[in-house]
């Protein structure tokens, strides 16, 4: 409320102080109020994750442990073998830091997390997100951009190499929280262009008459009825019209 | 924590759970060093699972220490542990 009260004023004291030369008006530019300095690394970090968040439809959160330098660099090389291999969709590992991205995932469904706004809306609402329990530890994401189950069974594949050295423990798909269990069961599933070429095939070759029969059915009938409403309506108009001219 | 005289680690637990973590920082406490010499059972739980999550220690002399992640902290199982593995240490050290 105070920022919306003082703008104007603000705005013409600027203007006298300063003095313009020029008659063109001062143009104030609207400047962000983040929670921590606007040149921080946690605002830094934040706006990272939040571009991360809405960039990506699948992440999954990993737990990671005690990677040397070596191992990093190897499993770093095997996402990028398997970014490599799909050339329309995008594989991306980083480790989190866990505090910030605990405060992001409550700031989430803000427009700017970052913002004094967002940390006032978390205070006041007391908001807790299903998938920070899964920061209390060394955590990474795996971000998958597009919606691909067969990528995340690949992704489970370099996975189960690293055993209790790199592991998934849930994420997000699509707008869902998931658990293993649930990422388990969607990465068996077929990629949505596949399955609906699989409801099309269905819907020609199996029962493609009856579909069309009926799709046409409705709309036959309506023009069955209509055609018989005007045959009456014609009918009663007819008499009528023949009435008329004897009275 | 003194992690030398490990054999073998077997952790349960449920990643969502109060558990997750004490048992993610026991698990996180063993060096990359001992990865020859430690084995390590890893175990994730699930919400429906009715396995008790657990944390199992093996030392070299066989001895077995087992608690429960979900009601103890690391530092409880670093002092647990810790008690064992000094005698230990002090036994070898008496040998030398």
């Amino acid at each position: 409320m105070m920022k919306l009260w003082n703008k104007p004023i603000f705005a013409v004291r600027s203007t006298f102080i300063r003095g313009y030369a020029s008659n063109a008006p001062a143009t104030t530019t609207e400047t962000r109020t983040t929670h921590k300095a606007i040149d921080s690394r946690k605002t830094y970090l934040i706006d990272m994750y939040t571009h991360m968040w809405r960039e990506n439809s699948i992440i999954l959160l990993a737990h990671h442990n005690n990677l040397l330098s070596t191992e990093n660099d190897s499993i770093r090389k095997l996402f990028k073998k398997v970014d490599d291999k799909n050339k329309t969709n995008k594989v991306e590992f980083r480790k989190l830091k866990g505090s910030l991205f605990k405060y992001f995932l409550r700031a989430s469904s803000h427009a700017d997390p970052a913002s004094k706004a967002a940390n006032r809306m978390i205070k006041r609402n007391k908001i807790r997100h299903p998938l920070e329990n899964l920061l209390k530890g060394p955590t990474a994401a795996i971000m998958i951009r597009d919606l691909d189950p067969k990528l995340v069974k690949e992704v489970s594949k370099v996975l189960a190499s690293q055993k209790e050295k790199l592991f998934i423990m849930g994420g997000k798909v699509g707008d869902e929280y998931m658990t293993l269990e649930n990422i388990d069961a969607f990465k068996n599933l077929k990629s949505l262009p596949e399955l609906r070429a699989e409801l099309v095939g269905l819907l020609t070759m199996a029962s493609g008459a009856g579909v069309v029969r009926t799709l046409e059915a409705a709309t036959t009938n309506l023009a069955m009825t209509l055609e018989s409403h005007k045959n009456e309506l014609e009918k009663k108009e007819n008499p009528e019209s023949e009435e008329e001219p004897k009275n | 924590m003194i992690t030398k005289y490990f054999t073998q680690v077997c952790i349960k637990f449920n990643p969502f759970g109060p558990e997750a973590r004490c048992a993610r920082s026991v698990l996180s406490q063993i060096p990359p060093s001992m990865k020859g010499a430690c084995k390590i059972d890893l175990e994730l739980l699930s919400k429906d699972s009715k396995k008790e999550p657990f944390v199992q220690v093996t030392f070299k002399d066989s001895t077995v220490m087992n608690g429960n992640p979900a009601e103890l902290t690391l530092a409880d199982f670093t002092n647990m542990l810790d008690k064992h593995s000094k005698k230990l240490l002090f036994k070898e050290e008496v040998d030398k």
